[in-house]
């Protein structure tokens, strides 16, 4: 290889070297009173352990099951709503106001009311996931619907197709696009809202497993369970675009998300 | 013969005037004297106590705290030093706000600090804030009757807190594990009355006023006041500590702290109703909390001496559980000299009796819970 | 001819379904059937609404605080976090958007970092920073900070080239070409960030400030959440939504007022 391929690779990835020496630095500077920041050897052990022990697995995995859960029922409500919403100017007209209204909360500030009514537990957790990726997907899908090119319509129309046959067959189709940036949208909301809600109201998840870090006053816990999160949402992220491109729009080249 | 009327009528009003000009002047003296008294510490601006840098008093809204909520008053006004408190709910949250350098004194259990200052952390304890008012609540309709019926069941408590530790020696004592027989888990402070009230958890081991709250509105009943076990919290649920610097560089502000303290624990001690409503007013509770917070006052003694015995016990309880291998000597992190001082200058004595360890635990036959006024 | 779902009519649908949701909400909770569930009347709520704007709940040492006050303090927080993350963000994500070498650095750290959530940053920074309005500003400017420098980036990067050309071959030198063509045409992109960016940083007040912020909106929430307050709760969501609207409106007018001065560009 020659030396500017080397270089050309390296620069994409240099900055993870970089960022183990600044944060060594840290680690050797700052501190907490007499508590020194962790440095990256230590959460790697720390990290490595939790996942030898099963521990980091099942907290992946209960994360994922509350973000999945979530955001399905989410996206199912999200999306019929928002159809509907897009298509009939009647309903659009009754629920929009109502929607704007509610729509600038952000989910956070539901969280103490949602555990007041609701508890702990898988429930309200689901909510706020529900509430935090609703809107994205909603007023994206609305967005989709509403701008499907009139002549695509009319040429079904003057075809003769049937009301449900021009639904599903050429507007939503033609939508798609819209509806999963918004889907996109939406799960990075549902993983962030998730964070929060397993912080304070679910008993398990990676979020769980950072405040306890806190209480017993494990740093280094604290950072591996960031870094899982943050490798755990990029993978989804990634999974995600994967499938958006090479399967749902591979009929509709030339689309980028 | 004129001038002498003259210098006679002078005289008479000379004399007249004198003693008037005299009382003036006395009293002129008096107040200026006494304004211009400086105030026992009255730091400069710019220094720690001055309003620009206000001393910083770490605290959360329990009952036995109520102390913290009035003690600015009394540094202001007895010591002219500005405080502001910031209030943290989690006590380890707490702990580290102090190591941060967020707050210099808080009022916080000892279990956080018991760790940390096996940690190696130069944490100190100034003075006791309290006893006990934490209770097991059990659902209301549970059929938990006694300690045994906890096998099997989830206990909620805001973890390594004091009320963890105490749940850890009551189960120890009725030889319940903790983790096999009984299931500990977290659940967040302000959320313990939730969980209960939804029936989501089994057990809560809480602090005033949230077990009153559960009591008194009918949705659970208390199991034990998790008082007197091994390692025993006879004396504790609360406590005053600082870092060893802050005590070594402003003992006085420590002692002034101290010291005011144990003059509004005096105080609140002796004027119960006033009580009730600063804890009313200073918490925010609302108008029908009002026979919450007298109930859970029966459950809180304002305490200020320290047991060593009992805090050695939280270091122990934190090795059997694993998170350290130091139990902190009580000769190195515990100074008494700062509240013995206080007290003898706030002229008080704690009380004996009214305090919880009186009453018995609430499972056994007979046993009534104070009633309500 | 006026047709229904014109003007006034469209506006009277909209206002139905609220009128029907809240005097639903309120003859629920007549029954009493919402008392188990801790939601509060209607009427509660305004009423804690408005006794909240005008005399506040009692703070501390700091006395009786009003919700306008607490606004305040978080608006302060907010602004500070959002400026920095504007006065980091927009340069870092112009220079990426400009320099290939810039980007081609940078690019996988923003990948590998942009997914982390700035509600996960709270428990570090309460660790070291120490609860406080260090560790609200920081957690605000980390999630601001993302989408600004992001969309600036895509914004500058698609620029269209016969642009920059033309510019060129007109002989602009280069500070000329930044200010008459570049900003001008990435400027809808850059604003699609700050108006995201201002969303999340308005968005993370309250799980900015859930530990030790002692007065704030968020604060104010988590304080009545200790009392067992919900109507106080309602009324900070209230509020929050109220200013959260009033940004984006803010923001939007903005956008408007500086693109209408840029004559000829089409939005």
């Amino acid at each position: 290889m020659s030396f500017s391929q080397i270089f050309k690779i390296g620069q994409r990835w240099i900055w993870i070297p970089c960022l183990l020496i600044l944060w060594s630095l840290f680690a050797r500077f700052v501190h907490l009173g007499t508590w020194p920041f962790p440095s990256p050897w230590l959460i790697f052990q720390k990290w490595w352990w939790l996942f030898r022990n099963g521990s980091l697995l099942k907290d992946i995995g209960a994360s994922l099951f509350h973000v999945g859960y979530g955001f399905s029922i989410s996206a199912l409500i999200a999306i019929s709503l928002g159809i509907l919403m897009g298509w009939n100017k009647k309903v659009f007209d009754y629920l929009n106001p109502f929607l704007n209204l509610i729509r600038p909360t952000p989910p956070a500030a539901w969280l103490p009311l949602v555990v007041f009514v609701w508890g702990i537990g898988l429930l309200p957790g689901t909510l706020l996931v529900i509430y935090g990726s609703f809107f994205p997907i909603l007023l994206n899908t609305i967005n989709g619907v509403q701008n499907v090119e009139r002549r695509f319509v009319n040429a079904a129309l003057t075809l003769g197709l049937g009301k449900r046959q021009l639904m599903w067959n050429i507007v939503v189709p033609a939508a798609f696009p819209s509806i999963l940036v918004g889907l996109r949208m939406g799960f990075g909301f549902a993983w962030m809202v998730l964070i929060i809600a397993e912080l304070i109201a679910v008993q398990s998840g990676l979020g769980y497993m950072i405040l306890l870090s806190v209480t017993t006053l494990e740093p280094e816990s604290i950072i591996a369970g960031m870094l899982t999160i943050g490798m755990v949402g990029l993978g989804l992220d990634q999974l995600f675009r994967l499938l958006v491109d090479k399967y749902i729009l591979k009929w509709q080249k030339g689309i980028v998300i | 013969m004129t001038k002498k009327k003259g210098v006679r009528a002078m005289d008479k009003k000379k004399i007249f005037y004198l003693p008037l000009f005299c009382s003036i002047l006395i009293l002129f003296g008096f107040a200026t004297f006494s304004f211009s008294q400086p105030k026992a510490i009255s730091p400069k601006p710019g220094e720690l106590g001055s309003e620009t840098n206000p001393l910083k008093i770490g605290t959360v809204h329990v009952l036995p705290y109520l102390p913290s909520f009035k003690i600015h008053e009394y540094l202001k006004n007895d010591y002219g030093i500005t405080a502001e408190l910031i209030e943290i709910s989690s006590s380890t949250e707490r702990a580290l706000a102090m190591l941060a350098g967020k707050t210099h004194i808080n009022y916080s259990g000892p279990s956080s600090a018991a760790l940390l200052r096996s940690k190696g952390q130069p944490l100190v304890l100034i003075c006791n804030a309290g006893t006990l008012a934490n209770v097991l609540v059990v659902q209301a309709d549970s059929d938990i009757k006694k300690p045994s019926d906890l096998k099997g069941k989830k206990v909620g408590t805001e973890l390594n807190s004091i009320m963890h530790m105490q749940l850890l020696g009551f189960l120890k004592a009725h030889h319940l594990e903790a983790g096999k027989d009984v299931e500990i888990v977290q659940v967040r402070y302000p959320d313990h009355t939730k969980v209960i009230e939804k029936k989501q958890i089994d057990a809560v081991a809480s602090a005033e006023p949230y077990p009153s709250y559960l009591i008194v509105r009918g949705f659970g009943r208390a199991l034990d006041y998790l008082t007197a076990y091994e390692p025993g919290w006879k004396s504790i649920s609360g406590g005053l500590n600082t870092t060893e610097k802050f005590v070594k560089e402003n003992p006085q502000l420590v002692q002034a702290v101290v010291t005011a303290n144990i003059k509004v624990m005096k105080y609140y001690s002796e004027n119960t109703k006033k009580m009730i409503e600063d804890s009313m007013k200073m918490f925010g509770y609302s108008e029908d909390w009002k026979p919450i917070v007298e109930a859970g006052y029966h459950n809180t003694a304002f305490r200020f001496a320290i047991e060593e015995k009992e805090f050695e016990n939280v270091g122990k309880l934190w090795v059997a559980l694993g998170k350290t291998n130091k139990v902190p000597n009580p000769k190195d992190w515990i100074i008494h000299d700062f509240y013995r001082k206080g007290a003898a200058e706030a002229n008080w004595k704690e009380p004996e009796g009214k305090t919880p360890l009186l009453l018995p635990p609430a499972w056994e036959p007979g046993y009534k819970y104070p009633a309500v006024k | 001819m006026i047709r229904r779902g014109d003007g006034m009519f469209k506006l009277n649908r909209g206002l139905r379904t609220i009128i029907l949701f809240f005097f639903l909400w309120e003859v629920v909770s007549l029954f009493g059937l919402l008392e188990a569930f801790h939601i509060p009347a209607p009427h509660t709520v305004f009423k804690t609404f408005f006794f909240l704007l005008v005399e506040g709940i009692h703070v501390g040492e700091l006395g009786e605080v009003t919700m306008f006050k607490m606004a305040k303090d978080s608006l302060y927080r907010v602004c500070v976090g959002f400026f920095l993350a504007l006065a980091i963000g927009f340069p870092v994500g112009f220079w990426m958007g400009w320099n290939r070498t810039v980007k081609a650095f940078l690019e996988n750290m923003y990948t590998a970092l942009r997914p982390l959530p700035p509600f996960a940053w709270v428990p570090l920074s309460l660790f070291f920073l120490g609860p406080g309005n260090l560790t609200s500003i920081y957690v605000i400017w980390i999630g601001a900070f993302f989408p600004i420098s992001l969309n600036t980036m895509a914004a500058i990067e698609n620029v269209e080239k016969k642009y920059i050309h033309a510019a060129l071959t007109l002989g602009l030198t280069k500070n000329q070409l930044i200010r008459e063509v570049i900003i001008p045409s990435a400027l809808p992109g850059i604003f699609t960030g700050i108006r995201i960016g201002l969303g999340m940083a308005w968005g993370l007040v309250v799980a900015a400030e859930i530990v030790a912020v002692k007065t704030g909106l968020g604060a104010l929430i988590w304080r009545a959440d200790l009392v067992m307050r919900p109507d106080i709760i309602l009324s900070g969501i209230i509020f929050i939504g109220l200013i959260a609207y009033g940004l984006e409106q803010g923001i939007l007018y903005l956008q408007g007022w500086l693109m209408k001065w840029q004559k000829g560009l089409v939005i």
